[in-house]
């Protein structure tokens, strides 16, 4: 940091400590603050929705490797798929390779959920940043214009209390160069105030825009991943027996189960 | 002393024989070996099976009661979190209202007025109601699925409990068998022990080698219960584990298919009525699709925001132009603390049977009789051996003893037919003729709904309740049906029937425009113009009240008729039936075929009947089939 820099910093630490404490008067913008205010909003949800939706995509995969794990332990009762003739467990190894493709759906799913989704969030988020910094820099602008104001003040007081004293020049020097140094702040506070001003407004609306389509992008590969499953598993429907479909909707497949149970219980194992 | 060593020797040799026998069948004997060997498998199986059975109980549990609904409302997090993006009052932030009030005070002073915040803020209205939309179609998905899988969790948990209960039943039977042998065992080895013996054996040795061998026998015997039991109960209970599984796994299968097809359906309708899926026949997007999509949407608001950021801070110029990509852009961190957390989460459970090729239910596994002709040219050749000889798969299968079943019922005489026609007998029986009616209400109107031409009998009894003259009158009646008024004239005396009457009720039928085609609802259809102090006029408790004010009517016309016998038993299958069992005795109070010869007279009809009972006061009265009773 260069010794301007950090001069600058020492100041700007004294005064920052004076607004809050309330001893300098703060310069308020209520049109600023309120579109700072509505950025923060959104900051604030867009980082949270980001983190959501990675979260999302944990749970899909949490939801469908489960599902997988429950084939994998149903089709193992009829033996190892690695090493037996495929064509013997017709029903249960068929069941196993849909889940995986299943588990290949998810698979699918993520580059484009990366692409459409989380990606474009983290990117919307990244911009934030630079924001930030812009914001950052307007509060710096700010500090140095209220010191320097409050200072010109107390001196114009101790002027005025004290008029006795005829100014001399040098003092009158120094008054034009802190009027001159006072108006250079200003300029600078508001040309980067009102270019935030106008400018937060325009990125807040371009939103809608860059988002909306993320949605529908989330919508479709939920809906496209749902489908798919739908479908591998429709295709193992297909090689059940035609009944068994009827049966479960009609709860016949559960009063078959039953009706196990019932024989096994006819057998009376522990009797 | 020799005498008793040599009676003791013979003893001996006895009893070498006879524990030669029973060594021979159980130790020496290769099928028993044989027998422990598959009694071991099938124990090994069974315990894997309880496991495997729990874990899928166990995920089953957690797929529906958690991961499930977790999906849901994590997505109702996301859609929530994406209105306060985009939907209505976005942005808003705590204490919006002061900055409201202070515009407001500020604008009063204004002579033009400014256009109000809240005013300017941007909101596309049709992204607003797609959010609210999907949000709705959520709930509704995850009301529907988590009933789905509260209900399909429940029934997984009651029968795989069921089922694990007596697999450990079995598994204790085995263990019992066991320790059984292990008994018999020890005793014969101490047999054995006091045989081997060379010098003779003295007294008390030999009461001890008689206690010993009466033990070996009883032990053997136990063993032999136990022995036998499983082995015909064992093949029995891995065949229904067999079916219980593969009925399971249909079960499995079917409920999540349920579920996607839920899924997907509804978000299917609802991306086709937001216009998500135009432009492509309505047919599902595939993934790249949807990425393309989405890149044309975005890029242009993408440069836009990437220049503007540029133009107020352009410390990170490389972003600009930055295609977003597919790249997975977490942390490497974050991936393997995902990566450690899914571990410790997921439970992945093998079901190890001892037989890793063919499973548990290596013998039952059978090829499409297709396939084996394809293969090996033989559609019979399409079992695997079993792997055990002693093992019977060609046992009977075990028959859950039902009720024995009933003779079969004759069939119940038809309903349909009785329509139409107990209205005439009806109103023959209870009703005075009804006086002439004005010529006002015989006109008909065509506007008359068909069913109007069509009345019940118990139609006919409420409106005589009311007032007998306004039957043809009344309004809610303005028609009467044909075969009503040909009765009607036949009956009455020609004195009340004048002429125009006919002219009238012919002249009406020519202007009929409604085809009089009955109603082919069942025959206690009530007609819906009343409205009584039932809602439903279709409910059953309104049928009965109806039906009883019918019989009521009845019974105080008719004096009892005949009795006859019920041949068999009734349950009612309408409301109205009068239920009775075989050999009630059964008064009929109204047969219509006997009262009219337009009623169907071949005995298969409708009576009235009530139960016969000593107390005139208490019996049942209600509907009965003619052909299920006898005279007596």
């Amino acid at each position: 940091m260069s010794w301007i820099g950090l001069k600058k910093a020492i100041n700007r630490a004294g005064a920052q400590v004076m607004h809050k404490t309330g001893l300098l008067e703060q310069t308020h913008d209520k049109e600023y603050e309120f579109e700072e205010k509505r950025y923060r909003a959104m900051e604030a949800a867009s980082q949270k929705l980001h983190k959501e939706l990675r979260h999302y995509l944990e749970t899909l995969r949490t939801l469908t490797r489960s599902q997988v794990s429950v084939a994998d332990a149903l089709a193992l009762f009829y033996g190892n798929p690695d090493d037996i003739l495929q064509r013997l467990q017709e029903m249960n190894s068929d069941n196993i390779t849909t889940t995986h493709e299943l588990n290949n759906g998810v698979e699918e799913l993520e580059p484009v959920y990366n692409q459409t989704v989380l990606n474009p969030l983290a990117r919307f988020n990244s911009y934030f940043v630079d924001v930030n910094d812009v914001i950052k820099k307007r509060g710096r602008k700010m500090l140095d214009y209220d010191a320097l104001r409050a200072k010109k003040h107390k001196i114009d007081r101790a002027k005025s209390s004290g008029e006795q004293e005829s100014p001399d020049e040098d003092e009158a020097a120094s008054d034009l160069t802190r009027e001159a140094d006072l108006n250079a702040l200003a300029l600078a506070y508001h040309v980067i105030n009102d270019q935030l001003k106008e400018d937060l407004p325009k990125l807040i609306n371009l939103r809608t825009p860059f988002l909306d389509p993320s949605f529908e992008a989330f919508v479709k590969i939920q809906l496209r991943f749902f489908n798919d499953n739908y479908h591998h598993l429709g295709k193992l429907q297909l090689k059940l027996d035609a009944q068994t479909k009827q049966d479960y909707m009609t709860g016949e497949l559960e009063n078959r189960i039953d009706r196990v149970l019932a024989k096994i219980k006819a057998l009376n194992i522990a009797g | 002393m020799n005498r008793i060593s040599k009676a003791s020797s013979d003893l001996k040799d006895n009893l070498k024989i006879a524990t030669h026998n029973v060594k021979d069948k159980i130790t020496f004997n290769s099928d028993f070996n044989k027998d422990d060997e598959l009694i071991d498998h099938y124990k090994h199986d069974i315990e894997k099976c309880v496991k495997g059975l729990s874990f899928i109980k166990n995920q089953t549990k957690r797929i529906g009661l958690s991961y499930w609904p977790r999906l849901f409302k994590l997505n109702l997090k996301l859609v929530d979190l994406f209105l306060r993006l985009l939907g209505e009052s976005s942005l808003h932030f705590k204490g919006i209202e002061q900055f409201y009030e202070d515009f407001d005070k500020y604008s009063a002073e204004l002579e033009v007025p400014l256009v109000h915040p809240k005013e300017r803020e941007l909101l596309i209205s049709s992204v607003n109601e797609e959010l609210l939309n999907y949000r709705s179609t959520i709930e509704l998905l995850s009301f529907k699925v988590k009933k789905d899988w509260d209900i399909h969790v429940q029934q997984v948990k009651m029968r795989v409990d069921q089922m694990n209960s007596y697999l450990k039943d079995t598994l204790k039977l085995i263990k019992k068998r066991q320790v059984k042998q292990l008994d018999y065992n020890r005793t014969h080895h101490k047999v054995d022990k006091l045989q081997k013996k060379n010098i003779p054996l003295d007294e008390k040795e030999h009461e001890k080698l008689n206690s010993l061998d009466s033990k070996l026998k009883s032990q053997y015997d136990s063993f032999e219960i136990l022995d036998n039991k499983l082995k015909t109960i064992l093949p029995h209970v891995l065949t229904f584990l067999d079916e219980f599984i593969e009925d399971l796994t249909k079960l499995v299968i079917c409920q999540q298919l349920h579920t996607l097809e839920e899924v997907s359906k509804r978000l299917k309708h609802f991306s086709t009525y937001h216009g998500f899926l135009a432009g492509d026949n309505g047919d599902l997007q595939s993934y790249e699709a949807i990425a393309n999509k989405w890149e044309s949407a975005i890029t242009g608001t993408r440069l836009q925001i990437e220049s503007f950021i540029g133009a107020i801070n352009s410390k990170n110029p490389d972003l600009i132009n930055k295609e977003i990509d597919e790249k997975d852009k977490t942390l490497s961190a974050t991936k393997m603390w995902n990566k450690v957390s899914q571990t410790v989460t997921e439970r992945a459970h093998k079901v190890k049977p001892k037989d890793h090729t063919n499973g548990v239910f290596n013998d039952y596994l059978a090829l499409d009789p297709l396939k084996s002709f394809l293969e090996y040219n033989d559609p019979q050749k399409n079992r695997s051996e079993t792997y055990h000889p002693t093992r019977k798969v060609d046992i009977d299968d075990i028959i859950v003893s039902k009720p024995p079943a009933s003779p079969p019922l004759p069939p119940l005489p038809p309903r349909s037919n009785t329509k139409p026609l107990p209205m005439v007998i009806a109103s023959k029986v209870t009703t005075p003729l009804p006086p002439i009616p004005n010529s006002q209400s015989r006109v008909q109107s065509p506007s008359v709904p068909k069913y109007a031409q069509f009345h019940d009998p118990l139609d006919l009894e409420e409106e005589d309740e009311d007032d007998t003259s306004s039957i043809i009158s009344d309004s809610s009646f303005p028609s009467v049906s044909s075969i009503s008024s040909e009765v009607l004239i036949q009956n009455s005396t020609p004195n009340l029937v004048e002429r125009d009457l006919t002219r009238i009720y012919n002249g009406s039928k020519n202007e009929r425009q409604v085809a009089p085609i009955p109603d082919l609802e069942p025959k206690h259809d009530i007609h819906p113009y009343h409205s009584d102090i039932f809602d439903k006029t279709s409910s059953i408790t309104y049928k009965l009240n109806r039906i009883n004010n019918f019989f009521g009517r009845i019974l105080d016309t008719t004096n009892g008729g005949k009795k006859l016998i019920a041949k068999y038993d009734f349950d009612g299958k309408e409301p109205g039936d009068l239920s009775f069992s075989k050999g009630d005795v059964i008064e009929i109070v109204c047969d219509f075929q006997n009262i009219d010869t337009l009623y169907i007279n071949d005995d298969k009809n409708w009576l009235i009947g009530r139960t016969s009972s000593k107390n005139t006061e208490n019996f049942r009265m209600g509907f009965v089939p003619s052909n299920y009773l006898a005279a007596t």
